[in-house]
């Protein structure tokens, strides 16, 4: 791992950064933000109205397409039913459950790899490789040894938390300031308090700048897992709906999909502004 | 060093050398031949052409690096690991970014175990010491500068460390700023008997703060040239000294040492 990495950083390490990625000048934020989401909610509603349009026009076959409005209706009807809530919830306690265990190892594997030098090296290769697997044909695999049931969805999504995790552990370590690194160990710090003082934090703000990815990586691989094979789940709902033909039901389970990924992402924003506000820039 | 009857030099480094490799596969001889003895409560600059290795040999003194060849004594003991009498003030910012003023100051209290209330209550102190009062959640990035390198100086100094190494802290402040840091500093340092290495790249810093002033050679393969002592009066204004005829003498005499040096630095190639 050791001069590669650092050559050529893997794709799922990114530099922590602000979390939207843009730069604003002081008080542009606030004039422009009425006028931002309400062209926001502009182009929602006229993707929708020509989507409907075209559909009761007859362009777009609705048997292919479906139509808004029909989309909503079934929307509406899982949840007003309660049929959806229980398909909800076991795809996010897999999203959950593959998002902890594969950052509890990223850590681990980031940590052990970037201190010994020659684990980096001697599980390079391996890494390299197994990152460049595409994890959906895992499904099948993780189905046969592990079941219908969640331990196959969880097993999915942890490979796919794990490398962020893990790649950004590495590099938050190994970029750590040698100035900083010498300063707390001429305030004489041992072994485990440099760890927990300077390579923890240090890498923790690059865990934080991925969160976003991670976690959504996390409900990828509960709804993939689900989608190939179980009997829960908001994959199990798209496939059934695939498999009368049920246009609406698919485009409905993939819109609360994304509402849900929204919501999360929303509320990681604000956690990680309040854990990365000590960084230039954080505010 | 000298007998057993006097007491052992805060820091004494004989013939020490330091060497690098090079990406080429060949050596770079960054250090040679050192030997100096610091006596305790003196406070030595060390001056020299930029990249001669000064901010090496402060590391050496540290235990922040082994050299390959000589050794060193702290207080008369062999260094082994880092020298835990000695605090360290870097040149660039060496600040927690993570952690707040407050935090960053009681950091070595913490990690001597010392509860957090008292640590707490000291760094207080010494945060309004240094004359960051209110300053105390800040993050590093929220400060200027110079406040931050008053918090470095508060980060060392709490922990009432016998030797204080300080490589060129106050390079790369403004004029003005500087000069408070350093009046500030020797009043911190005025009858505390601690120990300082300070290095600089400025002989006028050197001469103005210093009780001895070593001259330090152009690298590679940088030596001590000269050592000069420095007899002005305590307590010193750094601004007021500088107008001093003795402070002139005394500088005339050393840059003819060090001027060569820095021509020879500046006419070497950088390597
Ligand atoms: N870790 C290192 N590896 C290789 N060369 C180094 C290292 N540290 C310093 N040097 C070299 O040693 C010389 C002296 O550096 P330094 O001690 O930083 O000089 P100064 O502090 O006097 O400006 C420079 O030529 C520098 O390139
Ligand atoms: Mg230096």
């Amino acid at each position: 791992m050791s001069a590669n990495a650092r050559r050529d950083p893997a794709p799922a390490a990114t530099k922590p950064t602000r979390s939207d990625g843009i730069a604003r000048a002081q008080g542009a934020h606030r004039a422009g933000r009425a006028v931002v989401v309400s062209l926001q909610i502009g182009v929602f509603v006229l993707f929708v109205g020509i989507w409907q349009a075209l559909a009761a026009a007859g362009v777009l076959d609705p048997f292919f397409f479906s139509r808004p409005s029909a989309i909503a209706l079934k929307l509406w009807g899982w949840m007003a039913s309660g049929y959806i809530w229980p398909h909800l919830g076991v795809t996010l306690l897999e999203a959950l459950l593959a998002f902890l265990i594969g950052t509890v190892c990223g850590v681990i594997a980031g940590f052990a790899l970037a201190r010994v030098e020659l684990l980096a090296a001697v599980f390079d290769p391996y890494i390299r490789t197994f990152n460049a697997l595409p994890r959906v044909i895992l499904a099948p695999i993780f189905i046969l040894w592990f079941g219908l049931g969640i331990a196959s969805k969880v097993a999915l999504g942890v490979t796919l938390v794990f490398f962020i995790v893990f790649f950004n552990t590495f590099q938050g370590i190994r970029e750590v300031d040698p100035m900083i690194r010498n300063n707390v160990k001429m305030l004489q710090a041992n072994d485990w308090q440099m760890v927990r003082h300077v390579y923890l934090p240090s890498a923790m703000a690059w865990i934080f700048s991925s969160l976003h990815t991670s976690i959504g990586f996390a409900l990828v691989g509960a709804v993939v897992g689900e989608y190939i094979g179980s009997a829960r789940g908001i994959g199990y709902v798209v496939a059934e709906a695939e498999g009368v033909f049920d246009t609406a039901g698919v485009f409905a389970g993939l819109i609360l999909t994304s509402v849900v990924v929204l919501l999360i992402d929303l509320g990681i924003d604000r956690l990680e502004r309040y854990l990365l506000r000590w960084r230039p820039g954080a505010e | 060093m000298n007998g057993e009857a006097s007491a052992p030099s805060a820091v004494a480094l004989e013939n020490v050398a330091v060497r690098f490799a090079t990406a080429a596969g060949g050596v770079h001889g960054v250090l040679r031949d050192i030997s100096l003895a610091v006596p305790e409560g003196v406070f030595l600059a060390i001056v020299g052409p930029s990249g001669c290795g000064k901010s090496t040999f402060l590391n050496v003194a540290a235990g922040l690096l082994q050299p390959p060849e000589g050794s060193v004594r702290i207080f008369g003991e062999p260094l082994t690991g880092t020298n835990r009498y000695a605090a360290y003030l870097f040149q660039q910012d060496a600040l927690l970014p993570w952690r707040t003023v407050l935090g960053n100051v009681m950091l070595g209290l913490s990690l001597r175990g010392i509860p957090r209330r008292e640590a707490v209550a000291e760094a207080r102190q010494w945060i309004e010491r240094v004359g960051l009062g209110g300053f105390e959640d800040r993050f590093p990035h929220q400060l200027s500068g110079g406040m931050r390198k008053r918090a470095a100086v508060a980060q060392s100094w709490i922990v009432d460390p016998r030797i204080l190494l300080m490589d060129e802290p106050f390079s790369a402040l403004d004029v003005q700023t500087r000069q408070n840091m350093e009046n500030e500093l020797l009043d911190l340092w005025q009858g505390s008997r601690k120990t300082v290495l300070f290095i600089t790249h400025d002989l006028e810093e050197a001469i103005a703060l210093a009780d001895e002033v070593v001259v330090i050679t152009a690298g590679p393969n940088a030596t001590v040239k000269g050592r000069y002592a420095v007899g002005l009066a305590r307590p010193r204004d750094v601004a007021e000294i500088r107008l001093d005829p003795e402070f002139n003498a005394l500088y005339r005499q050393i840059w003819d040492d060090l001027r060569v040096e820095v021509k020879r630095s500046r006419n070497d190639v950088p390597s």
